[in-house]
């Protein structure tokens, strides 16, 4: 029988073995400690609880808890962000990229995003930092003034995109408002899943917006993203009414969101709200996060989401993420002629002098300098 | 009713219960793989699940066997019911697809649903060897059994490579092998025309039962959509799924490539192959049915090998791909075929102007050996002078996650461990290259090629080069990756499929994802695994020195047998390829040796310290197969030989501890406990081993490992007669 003595002296050798070869040789695990900023849009309620006021989700977040989106905590009744200066994606791509199709074409977008998304999508394509909390991930220290600085450097707008920009709103007002003093263009890409004040005081310093209008029933919204239509429409008419420029971007899901009923009333919705002058992309589904096993989108749901939105009266209705399919360039509604030739990223061809068609001087609605 | 219940029909009774019981483990666990889109982790915990089932259900039958008469009833009771406890089993597997949404489940349902498959077949492995052994009470009958056992499932493995695999859906095979087992249950009984009834009784309803089943299975797997071709095959499952005019092709559950995807394989084809500035001779690697072959034709190669793993997957492409593919297969330059393509790169010194590998994340060993730093060295002997090899791998666009960034730092140290030159374009599909010397991978230059060669891509043009290839995005990257400790793949420690998991598991369970990436990443997290396994080991010596020690021994060689089968059959495929048959072959040989050295074991039951003796001899195997393996890497022409005898002699040594535990042990009855220990023992091994310990530690550690257990259970067992 081994003795208890003998058995110690085993572990002890164990642990020594433990502690001698180098495996992986060893780093901290990522993501630092991320800083706390005083957060906006909340308010007290009693005792030490808060409640969120950014997006409709109002969370009710208990002291040093955090809401849904999992970058705001509750510090002692003082709500803060943790993603203010810290992007974990900093990257320049095409404008045609986000898409903004109606933004200064061939330009570029200087784009960062935090971690953290107050939705959850299934099939979301940055689920690895919208799906992380702000310590998962690795950051860098990125004031506002320093995002400028890098957008300046490619000639690029500042685009807030990736993850969810809402939910790291502080971060992208003040960011936003750098460019504007700057001489910097901005932009957003977002859900909309926000509410109208936060929305007000970020569009006084942005130059064009693109939605993603993920479905258009709740029921998709609910099983698809745990979030809501309702909200997304008041964001869609705030932000049209500011007079920013707004696309919006469907994302058809095969079997999810692609049927002839819901995409109609999504377009009767569009131009009846919004207007028919309101660009608004079908883009193919790519397999991504917990749908990865679902084929893409085939093109002929793409080119049938399309005749449906010209049928409904909408003038500039694409097609996105294949090239080549009819459906990427702009065409002028009064001479039909095409005045932004596209092919995937590729600017072929811009027939727009002072935001009018070349040929027949239409007015092409966008922002075009 | 009276019982036929001779030592024979006992014996055929329990061989054919093996063969039955590992037919219904390779399905169950294929159609669960299937069904959970190949999520590799699920199938080694469903693995260790099986095994732990089969040892709970072999110690409880134990319990309840009643005498030897009563036992032999038993036995033909859960014989008689194997078609459709197999095929209810089969069914159950269904619950492991997907929702409505198309999303996996979430791991804990996938587990569940494993566990709960795996009883009804698992039960029937245990039971009916517990029942068998207790049907004979005499020590030798129990050996006998043990013998019985193991040589049934030996030929149901053989059957199962050579023949079932390729040619039979999953049902019917559970529903033959039911059937075998409810033949065999029958004989037991007596008089033989109630054999007969039961027997054809149980078959019949399970044939009638079958085509259901397997129809059950497809809806599940596929709702709703048009099925045009399900392919069983040697490595999965093939489906091809009809959308309009799209079509999605499937192996186990995971989506390959679609038609009308030609994007996807842009981004992967033409920026490897616009580095080389005259591309004559081409290998490409994987993704070429989905549009990849035909995109590579456009550089106008000469010749342009290509690769695939799965033979099965060829005519389906000529059947069912788009008409670019089907064109490029017809092409007098293609030439494609099924192959090992470590095998090619090794034929083809100097051979190659790119080469072209793409590869899906690594899960396994399997696909990890195409990235291990001794792949890459056999592909720049491949290579022409001014060649370049090109590694697509998944990525991603915005930011990449812990586990994938450890992966990619591991495949760019392979790579600069080999390439004097190596390069990067980090994307949603990242592609390294290396060279002998520095690649021209210049926006405006690569752009120009385009031009020259006539190829005119939907989007990769000039403004997909710049972004693609913007010096920001390769700095960010390398920089990431920098702050990560990056650790070289290598064939006897293929770390990446390591991280695959974890990326997968991030994807379905992201808690436990980052948990587990949190682990591995402590410094010396392999050595912590190393030293916890040998503290149990340890612990084990101290509960188990008295009357458990026989448990004990039992189920260190388990574990022991098992992680050695599993070493000797990484390394073979690591070194001489994905040889199927040759696979099967090596599997069919561990359990020969197994048999081979329970009958051994007879001869010295009597000598003192036989058990000890024994467990030493396993340890002394397991400490010569890191020469064995060294030897058969310095001999390629023998390793095939070389690794065969190892994995004999791990069997053989494995197979005579169990009758010489069960002497120990004192009593026949002990026959199934011990068996339970020995399912147990391996259970964890194949949790531990191929999870963790293969890729963290790599494959002598692991040897090293399994011989200081035995050398423990020795010690443990060192008074005993």
């Amino acid at each position: 029988m081994l003795s208890r003595r003998g058995f110690f002296l085993t572990c002890g050798g164990c642990a020594l073995a433990a502690s001698a070869g180098p495996l992986l040789p060893g780093r901290a695990f990522a993501g630092s400690t991320p800083r706390a900023y005083p957060a906006r849009f909340w308010k007290k309620l009693e005792g030490k609880r808060i409640e969120c006021g950014l997006c409709p989700k109002h969370c009710k977040v208990e002291d040093r808890e955090r809401g849904f989106c999992g970058v705001r905590e509750n510090r002692d009744g003082e709500y803060m962000t943790l993603v203010w200066g810290q992007p974990c994606a900093v990257h320049v791509d095409p404008i045609e990229k986000k898409p903004l199709f109606h933004f200064r074409p061939g330009s570029q977008a200087f784009s960062i995003a935090t971690a953290g998304c107050n939705l959850e999508c299934k099939c979301c394509q940055n689920w690895d930092i919208s799906q992380s909390k702000p310590e998962d991930v690795d950051f860098q220290f990125m004031p506002p003034e320093e995002v400028v600085r890098g957008a300046k450097e490619y000639d690029a707008c500042v685009t807030f995109t990736y993850s969810e920009p809402i939910v790291y709103l502080e971060y992208a007002i003040d960011t936003a408002k750098a460019a504007r003093e700057a001489g910097v263009r901005a932009t957003m890409v977002t859900g909309g899943s926000g509410e109208a004040e936060p929305m007000k005081e970020v569009l006084k310093y942005l130059d064009a917006v693109k939605v993603d209008l993920k479905g258009f029933t709740e029921d998709y919204y609910q099983r698809m993203c745990k979030g809501k239509l309702e909200p997304v429409l008041k964001t869609l008419e705030v932000i049209r009414k500011s007079g920013v420029w707004l696309e919006l971007v469907h994302l058809c899901v095969p079997g999810q969101n692609d049927s002839e009923s819901e995409i109609r009333t999504m377009c009767r919705w569009v131009k009846e709200h919004l207007g028919r002058d309101v660009p608004l992309h079908f883009t193919r589904f790519h397999p991504e996060y917990q749908m990865k096993n679902v084929p893409p989108t085939p093109n002929a749901t793409l080119i049938r989401c399309r005749e449906i939105g010209l049928s409904e009266g909408l003038r500039f209705v694409y097609t996105g993420n294949v090239p080549g399919l009819a459906g990427e360039d702009t065409t002028c509604p009064s001479c039909g002629k095409v005045v932004v030739a596209r092919r995937g990223f590729e600017l072929e061809g811009l027939h727009i002098k002072n935001g009018r068609c070349a040929f027949c001087g239409f007015t092409i609605p966008g922002v075009w300098s | 009713m009276e019982l036929n219940a001779s030592r024979a029909a006992v014996r055929q009774a329990v061989a054919v219960a093996g063969a039955a019981s590992l037919l219904a483990q390779v399905v169950l666990l294929r159609e669960i793989l299937a069904s959970s889109h190949g999520n590799e982790l699920v199938l080694g915990l469903a693995l260790a699940a099986w095994l732990c089932l089969t040892a709970l259900a072999s110690a409880l039958g134990a319990r309840r066997a009643g005498p030897p008469l009563a036992a032999a009833g038993r036995l033909a009771f859960v014989l008689g019911v194997a078609p459709l406890l197999l095929l209810a089993a089969l069914w159950l597997t269904r619950f492991a697809g997907t929702n409505a949404l198309g999303q996996e489940p979430a791991l804990p349902t996938l587990l569940a649903v494993a566990f709960v498959a795996l009883l009804p077949a698992s039960a029937l492995g245990g039971l009916a060897f517990a029942w068998a052994a207790a049907a004979c009470s005499v020590e030798e009958q129990a050996l006998s059994i043990y013998v019985a056992e193991t040589v049934g499932s030996a030929v149901a493995g053989v059957l199962f490579h050579f023949f079932f695999a390729e040619h039979l859906p999953a049902a019917w095979i559970l529903v033959l092998a039911g059937a075998a087992a409810a033949t065999a249950g029958a004989a037991l009984l007596w008089p033989r025309w109630r054999m007969a009834a039961l027997a054809a009784a149980a078959t019949l309803v399970a044939f009638a039962m079958a085509p259901g089943v397997d129809r059950s299975l497809v809806a599940a797997r596929f709702p709703g959509e048009r099925i045009l071709a399900m392919q069983p095959s040697r490595y999965g499952l093939l489906a091809v799924v009809a959308r309009g005019e799209q079509r999605a092709f499937f192996h186990d559950g995971v989506l390959l490539f679609t038609s009308e995807d030609e994007l996807a394989a842009e981004e992967t084809t033409h920026l490897p192959l616009l580095l080389h500035p005259r591309p004559r001779r081409v290998l490409m690697v994987g993704g070429g049915l989905g549009g990849g072959l035909a995109l590579a034709l456009e550089h106008r190669p000469e010749v342009l090998d290509y690769a695939e793993m799965d033979p099965a997957i060829f005519p389906l492409a000529r059947a069912f791909a788009d008409a670019g593919t089907r064109a490029a297969l017809a092409d007098p330059r293609v030439h494609a075929a099924s192959r090992d393509a470590r095998a090619l790169l090794r034929e083809a010194v100097g051979r190659y102007d790119v080469i072209l590998l793409n590869l899906p994340v690594a899960q396994n060993a399997l696909l990890a050996r195409l990235s291990t730093r001794e792949c890459l060295e056999d592909a720049r002997r491949a290579l022409a002078p001014g060649g370049i090899f090109a590694l697509v791998t998944p990525g991603s666009d915005a930011y990449l996650d812990p586990a994938a960034r450890q992966r990619h730092a591991s495949l760019l140290a392979s790579l600069t461990g080999v390439f004097p030159a190596v390069g990067v374009a980090p994307g949603g599909q990242t592609i390294f290259w290396g060279a002998e010397t520095a690649v021209l991978a210049r926006p405006d230059l690569l752009a120009q090629r385009l031009d020259e060669r006539s190829v005119r891509p939907l989007e990769i043009g000039r403004a997909w080069l710049f972004d693609r290839l913007l010096p920001m995005h390769a700095a960010s990257y390398r920089r990431g990756l920098a702050a990560v400790a990056a650790v070289e793949n290598r064939d006897f420690r293929p770390v990446v499929y390591l991280f695959g998991l974890i990326e997968n598991l991030e994807r379905v369970s992201p808690r436990l994802g980052r948990a587990a990436l949190a682990f591995v990443r402590v410094s010396r997290a392999g050595w912590l695994l190393a030293g916890g396994i040998l503290a149990l080991a340890a612990l084990a010596l101290v509960v188990r020195r008295g009357r458990g020690a026989p448990g004990f021994a039992a189920a260190a060689s388990g574990a022991a047998g098992m992680s050695l089968e599993m070493v000797l059959l990484l390394a073979f495929q690591a070194l001489a390829g994905h040889l199927y048959h040759a696979l099967g072959g090596m599997l069919a040989g561990f359990m020969a040796g197994m048999a081979a050295g329970a009958l051994l074991a007879r001869r010295v039951l009597s000598l003192p310290r036989a058990l000890a003796g024994a467990l030493g001899a396993l340890a002394a195997v397991a400490a010569l197969i890191p020469a064995v393996l060294t030897l058969a890497r310095l001999f390629p022409a023998a390793s095939a030989l070389l690794v065969l005898v190892g994995i004999v002699l791990a069997g053989a040594s494995t197979g005579a501890i169990y009758p010489l535990a069960v002497r120990a042990a004192g009593h026949p009855q002990a026959a199934a406990r011990i068996y339970a220990w020995d399912l147990a023992g391996a259970a964890g091994a194949a949790l531990v081993v191929a999870l963790l310990a293969v890729p963290l530690l790599g494959l002598f550690p692991v040897a090293a490992l399994s011989a200081a257990l035995c050398v423990a259970a020795a010690l443990a067992n060192l008074r005993r007669l």
